[in-house]
């Protein structure tokens, strides 16, 4: 049954993203385009360019890939499996933590496991980035540049520098074609 | 670390309220869980600081989202079951419904249409970017007791470029994951 497998696809997913869902994203990708075979590359894109755009936590695109699949209760379905899981790891760990309050030695885990959420972060924000600028590496690098100048130099907020982005990219795009 | 119990206790609505707005408000990734430890800590007092960055650290360890890991957790404790389940649907609803309508009334495979949505991905990897940055640089930072000893530094900056590699290099997934999970508790509990 197709809803029972979008659930656990992205249930599983939930537990396997360590430090955040974005560096089990091209895990995600895995399971999605070439295991099922339930979307093209290029629909995946689609899907993870939507979810970055909207609001709230940064997994919105399971939806969107769910609605792809099966429709809208395929949408219900998908993040259904993601946000349970999270909700499920929660309450276990929230029961065990008010209880004992060992958060000292958590710290050290923390700490110790940044060099892995670091590297899955990094490499599936650089496959994302080859993957979306196709065409226009150059034009990707001088555009994110810009951008991340203007941010860090506290010019404009965040969502300025994504709002800047699309029509900036628009150009970009377009000269890379007529010139 | 619990010298200040004395804070506000939120009802259900106040919560799902608050959980609301932060779903509806937190664009771009990185300043999220800023945004929410401004709004319960400051602003309404439901946690003290000191709790919120327990919570933080619990949260991020474990799997799962990270905002939503947090969102689950303070709903449970301020509220039980249904504070920690409503309060994450709560979060998810406004984005995933306004993913839907983009999906559903926009057409996104029209050219200019995906070229400008492509653009806004770009520009949130760029802001992604300069997250990894900090990150990146707390690799290295505030250890508990103080700077980290060369060896052990070096140790975590290859366990970062070995995982980095492993993965870009289409390594399984869960194989990449084990293998630096026990390398990266070995790097800090062995050396």
């Amino acid at each position: 049954m197709t809803y029972v497998n979008i659930f656990f696809a992205f249930f599983k997913i939930s537990f396997i993203s360590f430090g955040g869902a974005f560096g089990a994203l091209p895990e995600l990708q895995r399971i999605v385009v070439d295991v099922h075979h339930w979307m093209s590359a290029k629909n995946f894109i689609d899907a993870y360019v939507i979810g970055q755009f909207v609001p709230g936590p940064n997994m919105a695109m399971s939806g969107v890939i769910g609605y792809m699949v099966a429709g809208i209760l395929g949408w219900f379905v998908a993040l259904a499996g993601i946000y349970s899981g999270s909700l499920i790891t929660m309450r276990i760990g929230s029961f065990y933590f008010e209880k004992h309050r060992e958060v000292q030695i958590l710290k050290r885990v923390e700490l110790a496991l940044r060099p892995l959420v670091l590297g899955l972060i990094t490499a599936s924000a650089i496959k994302f980035f080859v993957m979306q600028s196709q065409g226009a590496f150059f034009g990707a690098i001088v555009m994110s540049g810009l951008l991340v100048a203007l941010y860090v130099s506290k010019k404009i907020s965040a969502i300025s520098v994504i709002f800047l982005g699309g029509p900036l990219w628009w150009v970009i795009s377009y000269l890379s074609l007529h010139l | 670390m619990t010298t200040h119990i004395s804070h506000n206790h939120p009802t259900l609505k106040e919560w799902l309220i608050v959980c609301l707005k932060i779903g509806a408000l937190s664009f771009g990734g990185a300043g999220r869980a800023m945004l929410v430890r401004d709004i319960i800590v400051h602003d309404k007092k439901w946690l003290t600081n000191d709790e919120f960055h327990q919570i933080y650290t619990i949260a991020s360890v474990l799997p799962g989202s990270n905002i939503s890991n947090l969102s689950a957790y303070i709903g449970y404790k301020l509220l039980g079951n249904l504070g920690g389940i409503l309060g994450v649907l709560a979060l998810v609803a406004p984005g995933a419904l306004l993913a839907l309508i983009i999906l559903l009334f926009v057409p996104i495979d029209q050219p200019d249409i995906a070229k400008i949505f492509l653009g806004f991905s770009i520009a949130s990897i760029a802001i992604f970017a300069v997250f990894i940055a900090q990150l990146f640089a707390g690799i290295n930072g505030h250890h508990l007791s103080g700077p980290l000893p060369r060896l052990k530094y070096v140790s975590r900056i290859l366990v970062f470029i070995f995982v980095a590699i492993s993965i870009l290099s289409g390594v399984s997934f869960l194989l990449t994951l084990v293998s630096g999970l026990i390398l990266c508790l070995l790097t800090e509990f062995l050396a």
